[in-house]
């Protein structure tokens, strides 16, 4: 026979048994908020697209494959970022006050990246900008900020024997001045005079003028063997066409980064011979062979052809290699979060001491080939190719391995507070 | 010396695309009295119309339409809107103001609605490499330049030898004497206001293939230097809008050489204004 009091101890007790075994779980349902800074006009808004898709694309992969620690990842996309830097910083404050995320895949424009960073360390938050200008992990980075893909100097540092060995020393760069275009002009300007070079550079303001003839005009021949761009997509189009025009092409190399016609079909005369530094094949044939699995995986979850094209709409051209930042983030999150079996914004310091100086194989998160995090400046380096455009299509020429992008760092955010 | 050769040719080039802007805005300022704040959006429908037709009715046959419609718009909006208030500058400049706004917001909501984009690259409509040393000029801007004088030259004939030129000039210089000698003032406004809007709009038609691009916000960038050219050309003077516009032109297209090209248009600008301090009338304007 159960006593008055016994009873009364049995229900209380139970009831808070299940409230709290409940509550456990209902804290273990809930979704891991990942918010995306995203541009959805502006002269990244291509990019943007493309990055929200393939951050859709990681993280349908990582829930199917059991979430992070257990727990759903969900994506939260942010207002227009317009490709402005106050409005890209409003929108990540949003984000994560209002709308509270647990992390923030940044904008593609380095200059929204550049205002949003302290920020993100004042929210205490993690963040991974998807602009490349160098200041994002030296200047401008700090202990909450991690770049999942390479800055302009890591690309440079990568290329620059190559370069200097095939295409010459003597270099007309001219940019756009925009932190992408500014950082390139910097950093090979640097470079070049080291090696003994030349290095001429017209700045050109942005948005571009109308015309950019009297731009080109600029351009002393005689002292160039490589004519160096550093504009945003539509932009590059518009110079490359109009020094097309002065047959430039035919006179000097042209070289730039792949991210400057990213989304540009190199089927175009204009194109024809020019050269680009990358970090991925845009077309499925010229990937090493021992990633091609890892390539058709990725190509196929994002929806792109082997040719680099949508593959919704065949005549879009897809900027595969910007778009591994994004997609990337996501598995440098499941890896080192599940290291620390991270659990809320609170452990975050136990995150990012996982992140700094992780390693991460070639997989189907990481198809670029195996990477590493740099503990001091919070860069992951991978892989670059030099490729060239040959019968309007891409075709890789070299791949340097990700050791040779290693430059040394003039930060060691290690040291900085939580 | 390649460099300044072409410099020199693209400054006669543009020379002649800024007369036809400068020209079509001082005409409507003559007759009308009125600043066209919405030129540089009838030079962005020109673009963009032209853009537009160019699958349908190939380049040249859209060269030719789409000033016709931005003509007939002009017209069309002149008669309601502008003429009735012409002789309130400021609510004449404000109505300006607004129809700008207007168009630039439909162009804008039409174009993401239709194609989900705003920035357009335009395709040269012929391939024409002129040799001039080692380098090369694209034949098509050589045209653009004889299309755009020849219209000019046109324009000059019919306000020198023909009736309406007579009539223009009568609007011009009086208003009142024009409407009691029997001059239908209201009608010939109109025209005035439709003839400036298309010559915006072929400004634009040609500029496109030389910029590689349109978008709505193309008429902004190019308003502020039209009106100036307009002001210190002396507004409603067509020979003086003419002379600045080759002059800011030449003016431009050599300082870029030597310097950033902001500063260069800067610099380009702050010299033609220069000549309101010599003749504040401007330089073919009535003392």
């Amino acid at each position: 026979m159960i006593t008055r009091r016994e009873f009364l101890r049995t229900s209380v007790g139970a009831t808070l048994g299940f409230w709290l075994l409940g509550s456990a779980n209902w804290a273990q349902a809930q979704p891991i908020r990942v918010g995306h800074q995203l541009d959805r006009t502006g002269a990244v808004a291509l990019f943007g697209k493309w990055h929200n898709r393939a951050l859709e694309a990681a993280i349908k992969l990582v829930n199917e494959r059991g979430g992070i620690n257990g727990r759903p990842v969900e994506l939260v996309n942010s207002d227009d970022a317009q490709t402005k830097p106050d409005v890209g910083k409003d929108e990540f404050e949003k984000l994560v006050t209002q709308k509270r995320v647990d992390f923030v895949i940044g904008s593609v424009f380095s200059g929204t990246n550049i205002a949003t960073a302290p920020l993100a360390k004042s929210l205490k938050t993690v963040y991974f900008p998807q602009g490349i200008a160098t200041d994002i992990t030296e200047k401008f980075g700090n202990r909450y900020v991690f770049k999942s893909y390479h800055t302009v100097r890591a690309a440079i540092e990568s290329a620059h024997e190559w370069v200097f060995g095939n295409l010459g020393k003597r270099f007309t760069i001219v940019h756009s001045v925009i932190d992408f275009g500014r950082s390139q002009a910097e950093d090979w300007a640097a470079k070049i005079r080291a090696a003994g070079g030349e290095a001429q550079i017209i700045s050109v303001p942005f948005p571009a003028p109308a015309d950019l003839f009297s731009i080109i005009q600029k351009i002393d021949l005689s002292k160039t063997d490589v004519l160096y761009h550093a504009f945003t997509a539509v932009e590059t189009a518009r110079f490359l066409q109009a020094a097309f025009d002065q047959n430039l092409q035919a006179r000097v190399k042209v070289l730039g980064l792949i991210e400057g016609i990213d989304i540009l079909s190199t089927a175009e005369p204009w194109l024809e011979g020019t050269y680009f530094i990358s970090g991925y094949p845009r077309r499925a044939d010229q990937v090493p062979e021992e990633l091609r699995d890892f390539d058709r995986e990725y190509r196929r979850r994002v929806g792109i052809s082997a040719e680099g094209f949508a593959l919704d709409n065949p005549r879009e051209v897809v900027p595969i290699a910007d778009l591994f930042g994004s997609w990337q983030a996501i598995f440098l999150l499941k890896q080192a979060a599940e290291l620390v079996n991270w659990r809320s914004k609170a452990e975050n310091p136990a995150l990012i001491k996982a992140l700094e100086g992780l390693t991460m194989p070639a997989s189907v998160g990481f198809p670029q080939g195996a990477q590493f995090v740099r503990a001091q400046d919070h860069l992951v380096f991978h892989d670059h190719y030099i490729e060239r455009v040959e019968n309007g299509q891409l075709k890789v020429l070299e791949r340097i391995p990700r050791e040779k992008s290693l430059y040394k760092t003039s930060v060691d955010y290690t040291k900085e507070e939580f | 010396m390649e460099p300044w050769a072409l410099t020199l040719l693209n400054a006669l080039v543009w020379g002649a695309l800024w007369a036809l802007l400068a020209v079509g805005l001082s005409l409507i300022y003559g007759a009308l009295g009125v600043l066209n704040l919405a030129h540089g959006t009838f030079y962005m429908l020109g673009a963009l119309l032209s853009w537009a037709l160019t699958p349908t009715l190939g380049f040249w046959g859209a060269l030719c339409v789409a000033p016709m419609i931005v003509g007939l718009i002009g017209a069309g909006l002149a008669q309601p809107l502008v003429i009735r208030r012409a002789r309130a500058p400021l609510s004449s400049l404000l109505i300006m103001f607004g129809i700008m706004l207007i168009l630039q917001q439909l162009v804008t909501l039409s174009l993401q609605m239709a194609t989900g984009e705003l920035r357009h690259a335009v395709a040269p409509p012929l391939r024409w490499p002129i040799a001039i040393g080692a380098r090369f000029y694209d034949g098509y801007r050589v045209i653009v330049a004889l299309v755009a004088s020849a219209v000019l030259l046109g324009l000059w004939a019919l306000w020198g030898w023909t009736r309406w030129g007579c009539m223009l000039r009568a609007v011009r210089d009086n208003h009142e004497l024009a409407r009691v000698v029997g001059i239908p003032v209201p009608r010939v406004q109109a025209g005035v206001f439709g003839l400036g809007a298309a010559l915006a709009a072929l400004a634009g038609a040609l500029t496109g293939p030389i910029t590689r691009e349109v978008s709505p916000t193309m008429g902004t960038e190019i308003l502020l230097v039209s009106v100036l050219i307009t002001v210190v050309g002396g507004m409603g003077s067509l020979g003086g809008a003419f002379a600045v516009a080759v002059l800011y032109s030449f003016l431009e297209n050599f300082l870029t050489m030597l310097a950033d090209p902001m500063l260069a248009r800067a610099g380009a600008l702050v010299t033609i204004a220069l000549i309101l301090l010599i003749r504040p009338q401007g330089l073919g304007g009535a003392a």
